[in-house]
This record gives C-alpha cells, sequence and structure tokens, in this order.
C-alpha cells in the first residue's frame, strides 16, 4: 500500500513541476488576471460562507482521529472509520464533479474564442486530467487505509482545484462577453 | 461572528439592526452554538421553512427579521460545522446540561430519532450539513460510551 501512496506522491510532483515550469513561460499575463479574480473571491467570500475548502481538512482530520482513538473504544473507532469513509466518497463525488462541470464550461467557452492560447489549454488539460487521477486515487486510498491517510492529497487537491477555476476563467475572459452569453442556452 | 461578513450579506440596515439585537437580547444569554442553532432552528416553520419572530417583527418587519435569524441560523451552523469533533462533544455536553432533561434520556431520543438532522438551515452547502450531522451522530456515540464507561464503574 505504501508503494502505492508513493509511486503517486512521485507522479504527483512530476505533474506538478511539469505544470510549473510550464506556467512560468507566460506567468505576468496569467497572473495579472488571476490576481484580480482572487479579489473577486475574496469580495465573494465576504459576501457568504463562499469558502468552503476547509471541508477537505475536516473530513480528514487527524486531531478528530487523536480523539476517538483516545476513548480507547473498538467500536467508536469503527463508527468513525465508516463515517468518515462515506463523508470522503461523497466529498471525492462532489469534487470530482466539480472539475467535470469547469472542464464542460471552458470546453463550449473555447469554442467560442477568437484566439486561443495552446499553451495554455494544454496546461489546462494537465490540470484537468491531473486532478482527475488524484480524485480517483485518494478514492482507493479512502477503501484501503486509514479516515486521515488522504489528508495532504485531499489539501493538495483542493489547492489545484482552486488554481484550476482562476486560470479556466483567465484564459476565458478574453472571449467576449456576447459569445460567453450564447454559449450558456 | 464575523461581523464583516455578516455586513456585506445584510445589505438591508434593518436586517442588521435586527440581527444585532438578536444577538444582544437572545443568542448572547443562550449557552453554546449547538443550543443557539436550536433555538434558532426552532424559530423556523416546519413547513414553509420561513422564520418567524414575534417580538423582533414587530420593531424590525418581517423582512429585516426573517433575513437576521436565517443569517445568525447560517453563521452558527457553520462555525460548529468548523469545530472539531472534541469541541462538538463539549457543545453536547452545555446543551444536555442546559436542557433540564435526563442526561440518559436525552442521549437515547437523539440516537434514535436524530432530531438535530432538522436544525440545519436551509440554504447551506450539503456536503457541510452531512459533516456536521455525522460528528453530531459521533459526538453522541463518545457521551454513550462515556456515561457506560461510569455507570459500570463500582
Amino acid at each position: 500500500m505504501n508503494l502505492v501512496i508513493l509511486l503517486f506522491v512521485l507522479a504527483a510532483v512530476l505533474v506538478g513541476s511539469l505544470l510549473y515550469f510550464l506556467r512560468a513561460k507566460d506567468r505576468p499575463a496569467i497572473a495579472e488576471k488571476v490576481e484580480a479574480h482572487s479579489l473577486d473571491g475574496q469580495a465573494a467570500d465576504a459576501a457568504g460562507d463562499g469558502d468552503l475548502q476547509f471541508l477537505g481538512d475536516a473530513i480528514f482530520s487527524e486531531g478528530d482521529w487523536d480523539f476517538i482513538r483516545g476513548e480507547d473504544s473498538p467500536l467508536l473507532t469503527e463508527l468513525f472509520r465508516e463515517e468518515r469513509r462515506g463523508l470522503a466518497a461523497r466529498w471525492l463525488n462532489h469534487s470530482a464533479e466539480r472539475i467535470r462541470t469547469i472542464r464542460e464550461d471552458h470546453v463550449r467557452n473555447s469554442r467560442f474564442s477568437q484566439d486561443l492560447d495552446v499553451l495554455a489549454e494544454v496546461k489546462l488539460l494537465g490540470l484537468f486530467v491531473y486532478l482527475i487521477t488524484l480524485c480517483r486515487c485518494m478514492s482507493l486510498v479512502v477503501r484501503v487505509a486509514e479516515p486521515t491517510a488522504p489528508r495532504t492529497l485531499a489539501l493538495h487537491f483542493e489547492k489545484m482545484a482552486g488554481r484550476l477555476a482562476l486560470q479556466q476563467e483567465a484564459v476565458v475572459s478574453h472571449v467576449p462577453a456576447e459569445e460567453l452569453r450564447r454559449s450558456h442556452p | 461572528m464575523n461581523r464583516v461578513n455578516t455586513r456585506a450579506r445584510l445589505a438591508n440596515p434593518d436586517a442588521l439592526k435586527a440581527y444585532d439585537d438578536l444577538w444582544q437580547r437572545t443568542l448572547g444569554k443562550i449557552p453554546g452554538d449547538l443550543n443557539r442553532m436550536i433555538y434558532l432552528a426552532s424559530t423556523r416553520d416546519y413547513n414553509s421553512g420561513r422564520y418567524h419572530h414575534a417580538g423582533l417583527e414587530a420593531t424590525f418587519g418581517y423582512e429585516a427579521v426573517k433575513q437576521a435569524l436565517e443569517t445568525a441560523h447560517q453563521d452558527i451552523f457553520w462555525k460548529l460545522t468548523r469545530s472539531s469533533l472534541e469541541q462538538l462533544v463539549g457543545e453536547l455536553e452545555v446543551y444536555i446540561r442546559s436542557s433540564g432533561e435526563s442526561p440518559e434520556e436525552l442521549l437515547r431520543t437523539w440516537r434514535t430519532l436524530q432530531p438535530y438532522r432538522v436544525a440545519i438551515p436551509l440554504e447551506v452547502d450539503a456536503m457541510g450539513a452531512q459533516l456536521l450531522l455525522s460528528n453530531l451522530k459521533l459526538g453522541l456515540e463518545v457521551l454513550q460510551k462515556r456515561r457506560s464507561q461510569q455507570a459500570a464503574r463500582p
């Protein structure tokens, strides 16, 4: 099991490094757009409870796991495992669905773009594939390992998913508004 | 509660005043966030999902009070959802102590009927709601196990 996790982490590091170097080339243009969107996001968060990133952290919480183990009850430990596996499975389905929706929106919007940035599109595609693969790997880890085992992956996933949404918005932001409206029936 | 966040969501000035009044006169005097969430859920009609508070409505009007109650309910829900399991067990203990009911009976009823399910606000993320419900279920089992251990001791 440890070997599978190790291999996965190595693959993740490789893909992460690749994406980092690809992104470094056109960082200024994307970074400006991403910053503008981040500020919009902060305003949205201030207006409501839009920040759900803590969910992954909470579901795979080591503190909760330690607390339950401290109670020294096999029944409680088993119930905790069962509950957290169920929650993790739902969270992963929900997250994968979120990624698919972003991808579908992006594909739909890209059809109307006049000047597609091929490099940015390839990077986004890489990120989509990476995140969906990450979801599948976490699903596997959730089934076979301790409830908190995918915690690091879950935190990394949330970070990357947040970046994906921002990058996707930045890439399609130059699509004329009229075309975007037309693409959403 | 995050006042800046609340101010941004409560655009209506009367709703903000009603929210402050609700905290000063009512919620601030209720011990524990779980208690507060149960209280706020009790101001909501089971069928329509609309919030009502006759006293506040007489001063601030129905719409402002509805917004204030809904916002307070969501604020407390998120605070509880972000709590650790240990903190939630503490909230359950406070709730049991302040209920005036026998802890054994309350635990039995809550574990069987799960009445806390109806205390969740309507417009919240489903995953957040599932996390809180799951943690409450675990918290009740922790308390039940502690009570059983206490009872077994000579």
